[in-house]
């Protein structure tokens, strides 16, 4: 917009700007990344309202840029809970990164019951943010998933595979996570407000800077046993 | 007159054989049921429970709020409650009993209400009665004015001490009535039902009794069970367990319809009996004065609770670190509720997410693949331990590497000691 129109125009909660936020949003939970917080409406992750990301593959750091919300929100007294997860998580790892582990809580239902068991974690407002794994969703699960998210003072991540980044849904942000050399891309799908053109290339903690790190090639002989003694 | 006079009258009557242990059992059960109201309750059969609230009045918002409330939850109980109030046991008896619904807070309003009172609200014998009724004493009032040494000769005292006591000028002191320590309460069904919806209805009013039965003992139950008895079949038993102990009846409610919307009934159920065991004295719980997230635990406990009622035991957990070496054994699921454990860090960095299974990988040119060559970035770390462990596959040597896979997602991977060295994956850093 021209500079002394900028300056003329009020800012008046009546003026609407294309290139702006809609409306004022409820302040979000720091993701603790300065440039993921200045494209993010609330400036975190949003509050009462669901969120999805989408990472093209496991390992790229898509629970790495979690990390430091889930961190800061355990260190305040609030419960976290993870629903359906993948893998198994891993408890030192977690401790590591800064997570109280009597915090928080992991739930493991049946394939049948995971989209209840996801909506009933979410719906009971008692955590400060719960992390969900969904496959295949339809519309009406991610809009009563999105019902379920209001009213409470959490935020409800649902991280989903890659390929179903384009689906649309109820959700109030998406975002695309793709690896690329060690950082994470970051490309917002959807928000609430004008959309982003390119996506951010966040430096997430990774355990190995991939940029720097020598390659090894793997030693041929391992180095002779060591304490090994087996008293038969 | 008798049954068939009475049938000739009124051909369509209904008659039923009068029960009195069932009536006394729910003459107590409301007893204990209205100990939420105040501690001083006391029994007056075969239909009459006095509480006095006098010092309640505050709490519950003045005789008329409380009076509604009492007959609204007396209606969830299924019992119908004539109520009135009056500053002697025996005035508010009297004037419940004549359908007279007054709420009389002091003295000076008492002797109007207690004069236009009937007779037979009075407990004397008929000949007595039979006798003033013909003297033309049809109201209290008329009974009071008549003179008592001629009331004495004719055997009617007692009724000029019962109105004294009624309107105060004599003491009236009543036992007071004691909850149990253990309850136990039993429905018969009328019809026996087998779908959980009219189930659910039926144990909806024995919990109110337990939750007011708490309320009375300034308890909280941890873990209650519902049996159904059926006609021909064993009964079945549910037992329910909370997290915390609560005497909130939506929560205990919560847990028997997830538990009744879950079984299979081979019969229909003739009876429910619910019998609480784990009884902890609970006091009110208090709030701080600025807590923006002060009612959160409270909303964790109900969720967690729902889970394992629907899901099991088993699949809610929270992590735990131990002290050992080898991997997969450093990480183990531990109750919710548990006290945390210590904390272990390793120094070298873990992934966040570990493979129930390590997952053996192609190696080519000794160089692990897993859909392309992974790239070691840094390692090795050697793990040697468990060699004390009795189990054959419980011994660890590994040489364990961070590994970069084709689209740049970091692995940790490992390669045994042992021949014949197999390379395997083993976890992910999210």
């Amino acid at each position: 917009m021209n500079a002394a129109l900028h300056e003329c125009l009020p800012e008046h909660p009546a003026l609407w700007r294309g290139a702006d936020q809609s409306a004022p949003a409820p302040p979000g939970i720091p993701t603790g990344y300065p440039a993921l917080d200045a494209v993010l409406p609330g400036a975190g992750w949003p509050v009462a309202a669901l969120t999805e990301l989408f990472p093209e593959r496991d390992g790229i750091g898509e629970l790495a840029l979690l990390l430091p919300a889930l961190a800061r929100l355990s260190a305040e007294g609030r419960a976290l809970a993870l629903v359906a997860p993948p893998h198994l998580p891993y408890a030192p790892a977690f401790a590591a990164a800064g997570v109280e582990l009597s915090r928080m809580i992991v739930v493991q239902p049946s394939a049948t019951q995971r989209s209840w068991a996801i909506r009933q974690t979410i719906g009971s407002h008692g955590f400060g943010m719960v992390l969900a794994w969904l496959d295949t969703a339809d519309g009406a699960t991610l809009r009563r998933l999105q019902l379920a998210a209001e009213g409470g003072s959490g935020a409800a991540v649902l991280l989903r595979p890659g390929r179903l980044a384009r689906q649309a849904s109820a959700a109030a942000l998406k975002l695309r996570l793709e690896g690329r050399h060690g950082r994470l891309a970051v490309e917002v799908l959807k928000r609430r407000g004008a959309r982003l053109a390119a996506p951010l290339l966040l430096d997430v903690s990774r355990p190995v800077a991939c940029a720097d790190a020598v390659v090894r090639d793997p030693p041929a002989q391992p180095a002779a046993a060591g304490i090994r003694a087996r008293y038969a | 007159m008798g049954r068939d006079s009475a049938l000739a009258l009124v051909p369509g009557l209904i008659v039923c054989e009068r029960e009195c242990e069932r009536e006394d059992a729910a003459l107590k059960e409301i007893a204990c049921w209205a100990g939420q109201f105040t501690p001083a309750v006391s029994l007056d059969p075969p239909a009459c429970v006095l509480l006095e609230v006098q010092a309640s009045l505050r709490l519950f918002g003045g005789a008329e709020a409380l009076a509604g409330r009492i007959r609204s939850q007396c209606r969830e109980l299924g019992f119908h409650a004539e109520l009135a109030g009056a500053p002697t046991p025996l005035a508010a008896r009297w004037l419940a009993r004549a359908g007279d619904h007054a709420l009389i807070p002091e003295r000076t309003g008492l002797d109007e209400a207690i004069d236009r009172l009937p007779l037979d609200v009075l407990d004397c014998p008929d000949g007595v009665l039979e006798l003033l009724w013909s003297i033309g004493a049809l109201t209290l009032g008329d009974c009071r004015r008549l003179p008592r040494q001629g009331l004495a000769r004719r055997g009617a005292l007692a009724m000029i001490e019962q109105i004294d006591r009624a309107l105060g000028r004599l003491p009236d002191p009543r036992p007071g009535f004691v909850a149990p320590a253990t309850h136990a309460a039993r429905l018969e069904l009328t019809v026996p039902q087998a779908q959980a919806e009219s189930l659910i209805f039926a144990a909806g009013r024995l919990v109110t009794g337990l939750a007011a039965w708490l309320t009375a003992r300034h308890a909280g139950v941890e873990r209650f069970t519902l049996r159904l008895e059926h006609e021909h079949a064993e009964p079945a038993a549910l037992t329910m367990t909370l997290g915390t102990p609560s005497r909130d009846a939506s929560r205990l409610m919560a847990l028997v319809r997830e538990h009744l919307a879950r079984l299979d009934l081979l019969e229909p159920v003739c009876a429910l009996v619910l019998q609480a065991q784990d009884i902890e004295p609970l006091a009110g719980t208090s709030r701080p004065l600025f807590a923006r997230h002060g009612g959160e635990g409270e909303q964790v406990a109900m969720l967690l609770e729902r889970l394992r009622a629907r899901l099991g035991d088993e699949a809610v957990y929270r992590m735990e670190s131990t002290a050992d070496h080898r991997p997969e054994y450093a990480s183990r699921a531990a109750a919710p509720g548990c006290a945390p454990g210590p904390d272990i860090r390793s120094g070298s960095p873990r992934p966040l997410w570990l493979l129930a299974q390590p997952r053996r990988l192609v190696s080519r040119e000794s160089r692990p693949w897993l859909e392309a060559p992974l790239r070691l970035l840094a390692g090795p770390e050697r793990i040697e331990s468990g060699w004390w462990d009795e189990s054959p596959a419980a011994e660890v040597r590994r040489d364990y590497f961070i590994a970069a896979g084709a689209a740049d997602e970091l692995l940790w991977v490992y390669r045994e000691l042992a021949t014949p060295q197999a390379w395997y994956l083993h976890g992910i850093f999210a």
